[in-house]
Order: C-alpha cells, then sequence, then structure tokens
C-alpha cells in the first residue's frame, strides 16, 4: 500500500515538474504599448521593426523604443470596418534595394462606394518610404469593408504571393476564375505576371491568379522546402488549415465546415472530388490572424512548429507538424486577447501584436525580461 | 379567433419562413449551378435545417431581430390605423414590408453594407424577404376581429 502510494506520489511529482519546466521555458514581456489596431510586423534588424497600424500609420521601432513619428509617404488608406492598412513585408533582398511592400484597403477614386486591396512598393530611405507604386489592385470593386485577406509572402524564386478575400457579399465568386475574390495571386517583385502561373492559358481567367475557392485568407507562411501553408478565417465554424498548391481549388462556398453567421447552411456539403480538404480546421471558429513557422534558435523545442494567433477568444494554437500534418495543438499565450499577428524575430523570440485600438507587441523569449 | 399574441408569432413565423425559404433556394440554386449534388432529401433537410439554424442557431438569433422589428411596426401601425383611419390590411401590411426593409436594407448600412442574411444579397432577395414582411402584416391584420369594422 505504502509503496502504491509512493509510486503515484512519485509519477505525480515528475509530471509536475514536466509541466513547470513547459510552462517556465519562456517568458513574455510587454515592448510598446499604445498602439492602433497592430497588424503586421516586419524586422529590418533584431534592433529595428516596423509595424502597421490598421487606421493608416507605418510604426518604427528601435531598439524597443517606438518612434513617435510614423514613417513619412504611407498612402492614405481606407479605414473602415475590417479594412486599412494591413501587412507589411520586406522584399528578400531588401538590404540592396530598400523594397517594402504594404496592402490596405482603398477607396476608389471614380466610384466613391467602391474600395479594393490595393498593393504598393517603395523604398524606405530613413523614416520614409519613397517611389511608392502601386503593384496590384483588387478587381472588380466591392462595397463592404471587410475580407480582405491581404497577406504577402514571397517564394523561393523571386515571385509574391498575396491573400485576397471574398469580400463577404460576394463569396460565390471565389469559385470563378474572372475576379479577385477569394484567391491566392502570385505577381513578380514589381507586380507583373509570371509566366508559369497555373491559368496563364485558361479562358477567361485572370492570369494572376495561383489558387481559389478561399475565404479570408490571413494566414501565408512557406517552408524551407516550399511548402505554402495558408488559413483562411471561416463563417461560423470551419476555420481551415491548408497546403496550397498551384491551380488548385480549395472548395469555398461549395463546400465548408461552417455555417453562416445567421445560422443558415452555406453549403451542405464537406467535401467534392476537384476540391482540396484543409489539412485541419477548427468548429467551433478561433479567428485565426496570422501564422509563424518556427525556425529560430531560441526555442529548440518548436522548430517546425506552426504558430497560428487567434482571435476569438484570444490566443496563440501552437501546431506540432509532422510530414505537413497537425499532431498536436497547445493553446499558449491566452493570458494577452485578441492577438492580430505573430512574427518571429531575427533573435528567435516570438512577437505577439494584441489588437485593439490600445494594442501592444508583446515578446516571448526564453532569456530574462 | 386567434389571440393577439398568437396571431402575431405566427406573423413573425411567417416573415421567418419566408426568409428561410429564400435563403435556402438562393443557396442551393448557386450549388447546383456549380454542378453540387443537390438531391430532394439535400434540399429537404437544408430548408429545414435553415428554418431552425436561422430561427435559433445564429450569431444573433435572426427570429428575435425580426420579433422586435414587427412588435415595433405593428404597434405603430396600430396608432396610425386608429388614429387616421388607414384601412387595417394595407396597413399592417406596410408595417411588415418596413420592418424587413430596416432589416435587410437600413440594417447592413450600419455593418458596412455586409448583408448577414445571404438571401438578402441581391435586389431580387431583398424584395421577396419584404414581400415576407406584407405577408405577415396581412395575416396579422385579416386574423384579428378588433379592427375588422375599419375594412
Amino acid at each position: 500500500m505504502i509503496k502504491s502510494i509512493s509510486y503515484w506520489l512519485c509519477c505525480g511529482f515528475m509530471i509536475g515538474a514536466v509541466v513547470a519546466a513547459e510552462t517556465s521555458d519562456y517568458q513574455t514581456k510587454v515592448v510598446v504599448k499604445g498602439l492602433d489596431n497592430p497588424w503586421s510586423i516586419a524586422f529590418i534588424s533584431n534592433n529595428d521593426w516596423l509595424v502597421t497600424e490598421r487606421s493608416g500609420a507605418l510604426r518604427r521601432i528601435i531598439n524597443g523604443q517606438l518612434d513617435v513619428n510614423p514613417v513619412a509617404g504611407v498612402p492614405d488608406v481606407l479605414y473602415a470596418g475590417q479594412g486599412g492598412l494591413s501587412e507589411i513585408f520586406l522584399h528578400p533582398k531588401f538590404d540592396v534595394n530598400r523594397f517594402v511592400y504594404l496592402s490596405f484597403s482603398a477607396a476608389d477614386t471614380t466610384d466613391r462606394k467602391g474600395n479594393a486591396l490595393v498593393i504598393v512598393r517603395g523604398r524606405l530611405q530613413g523614416n520614409k518610404l519613397s517611389d511608392v507604386t502601386t503593384i496590384f489592385k483588387s478587381d472588380p470593386l466591392r462595397k463592404t469593408a471587410a475580407h480582405y485577406g491581404a497577406r504577402i509572402q514571397f517564394l523561393a524564386d523571386g515571385t509574391m504571393l498575396i491573400t485576397s478575400g471574398d469580400g463577404f457579399n460576394y463569396r460565390e465568386q471565389a469559385q470563378s476564375l474572372d475576379n479577385h475574390f477569394g484567391k491566392l495571386l502570385r505577381l513578380n517583385d514589381d507586380g507583373s505576371i509570371p509566366s508559369d502561373n497555373p491559368f496563364l492559358s485558361t479562358p477567361g481567367a485572370l492570369p494572376e491568379i495561383w489558387s481559389y475557392g478561399h475565404r479570408n485568407p490571413q494566414g501565408l507562411i512557406i517552408a524551407k522546402d516550399g511548402t505554402v501553408f495558408e488559413h483562411e478565417h471561416g463563417p461560423k465554424g470551419g476555420d481551415e488549415l491548408n497546403i496550397i498548391q498551384p491551380g488548385k481549388n480549395y472548395g469555398w462556398p461549395a463546400i465548408t465546415y461552417g455555417v453562416d453567421y445567421s445560422g443558415a447552411t452555406i453549403s451542405p456539403f464537406t467535401d467534392k472530388p476537384g476540391m482540396e480538404q484543409p489539412i485541419k480546421y477548427w468548429v467551433p471558429s478561433i479567428a485565426p490572424s496570422d501564422m509563424v513557422l518556427y525556425q529560430g534558435a531560441m526555442f529548440p523545442q518548436w522548430v517546425g512548429s506552426l504558430f497560428v494567433s487567434a482571435l476569438v477568444p484570444g490566443d496563440v494554437r501552437r501546431l506540432a507538424m509532422s510530414e505537413n500534418k497537425v499532431i498536436s495543438e497547445d493553446i499558449m499565450f491566452s493570458e494577452f486577447g485578441r492577438i492580430r499577428s505573430i512574427a518571429e524575430a531575427p533573435d528567435g523570440s516570438l512577437i505577439l501584436a494584441v489588437d485593439g485600438n490600445e494594442g501592444s507587441l508583446i515578446r516571448v523569449s526564453a532569456d530574462s525580461p | 379567433m386567434l389571440s393577439i399574441s398568437s396571431r402575431f408569432l405566427v406573423s413573425v413565423i411567417i416573415a421567418m419562413g419566408v426568409m428561410a425559404v429564400q435563403t435556402s433556394m438562393s443557396n442551393l440554386f448557386w450549388l447546383l449551378s456549380v454542378d453540387m449534388p443537390i438531391s430532394l432529401v439535400v434540399f429537404i433537410s437544408t430548408l429545414l435545417s435553415d428554418l431552425i439554424g436561422m430561427s435559433f442557431n445564429g450569431e444573433v438569433p435572426i427570429i428575435g431581430v425580426v420579433l422586435v422589428g414587427l412588435l415595433i411596426a405593428f404597434v405603430v401601425a396600430h396608432f396610425v390605423i386608429k388614429y387616421t383611419g388607414l384601412a387595417r390590411v394595407p396597413g399592417y401590411m406596410f408595417a411588415g414590408a418596413a420592418a424587413l426593409f430596416a432589416i435587410v436594407v437600413l440594417m447592413p448600412l450600419a455593418f458596412y453594407n455586409l448583408d448577414l442574411i445571404a438571401g438578402a444579397r441581391t435586389f431580387i432577395g431583398k424584395c421577396c424577404l419584404i414581400t415576407g414582411g406584407a405577408l405577415s402584416g396581412y395575416f396579422f391584420a385579416v386574423t384579428g376581429d378588433e379592427g375588422r369594422a375599419h375594412d
């Protein structure tokens, strides 16, 4: 009897020790407070960060201090609904050419009721963007201010992927190839069309389309082996994590694991031949907002894990991966509220952008705060 | 005759029914157009599912929105009919239509043009739902006896 009790006490102690180690191997620290709806983070270096505020400002953080003066030269944005200044992404050869890319929603200059997802490229010189040129504008215009997608990533071949959401009211358009609603798009770094895009020779298809059948893709990451991971907001349930392949149809809204916000059926089907299945989906929704594939040295135990930031209820999901399959899901950082973005800093720490008009950046590191 | 609360609840159900059927049909016809296998069983089960889902399982239960909308509209109509001598049937029909107009046309303006009821995304869809409101008003008017002398 005593032996048995000792055995179980011993087991309990060991489990407790493991849990303690798991929970104490990182520390969190608020780096910056008072950001207005931070949306995306880019790192020029370990000590020089850029962060977008959805209300339209591009802010710089140097040595942990927020520059009071926003970066000049950022175009006017339509700050309404879910729209505003969204992604910032540095060109892979930023050190040489100083190119940064911004995505945002913009009111149309001719149709006052219409707006579009716009991508611009500019050169960051000092605290100013110069040579700003529009390299992409979604077509057709939308009257809603929701579901822009707006993430940017560069593939290894130097071309860029852009996520474009379905605009909420236009979901059926995600199944047509003659528009930008609900698509992943592939462009050269100057906005021109690559010569090997999958629908170049499809009659009626827009040549920049790379994949289709998406809802509101706000997570995009490319692994070293070229695997493209994307996640998208579902409706009421049905958030998806997908592996994207060129030319494929990801099903929205013909197949879905969610229902409409009204409670109505969007589709009674969850699969169909010729439409791709997610590698993971969430019911109920977590509202996935961004994603990083951890490759840093600071947390060797997390290398290869996907970290998905989520707005509802507000946390980060660590997805342990094996052969492009999700093998486990841990819920982390649920103490901060809605997490709008997650990024890996050059030193391997994770940076979380907490949503809201008093938003903040949180650094997750292994060292002392 | 039915009590006023029973008549009102049936009116709400009529408006909800039109909304659910119209939304189901618009979704299912689009699915058919992209070669999704819509059988009779799928059709009927989707209709039933939407009737229940849209009434009770939405982010905001739409039946509550319709109930409040029709309640306000019918109370206003009652006084307008009483003090202006407006005919009862067209009065309540207009009130029902106005309630649904507010829900499917005016409410989205507060949400940056987002049509939360998928069936209301087209002009024809909006017209159908507003007609559903008029139908609910018609039922409310013709099943009551307290104001029949006005007709």
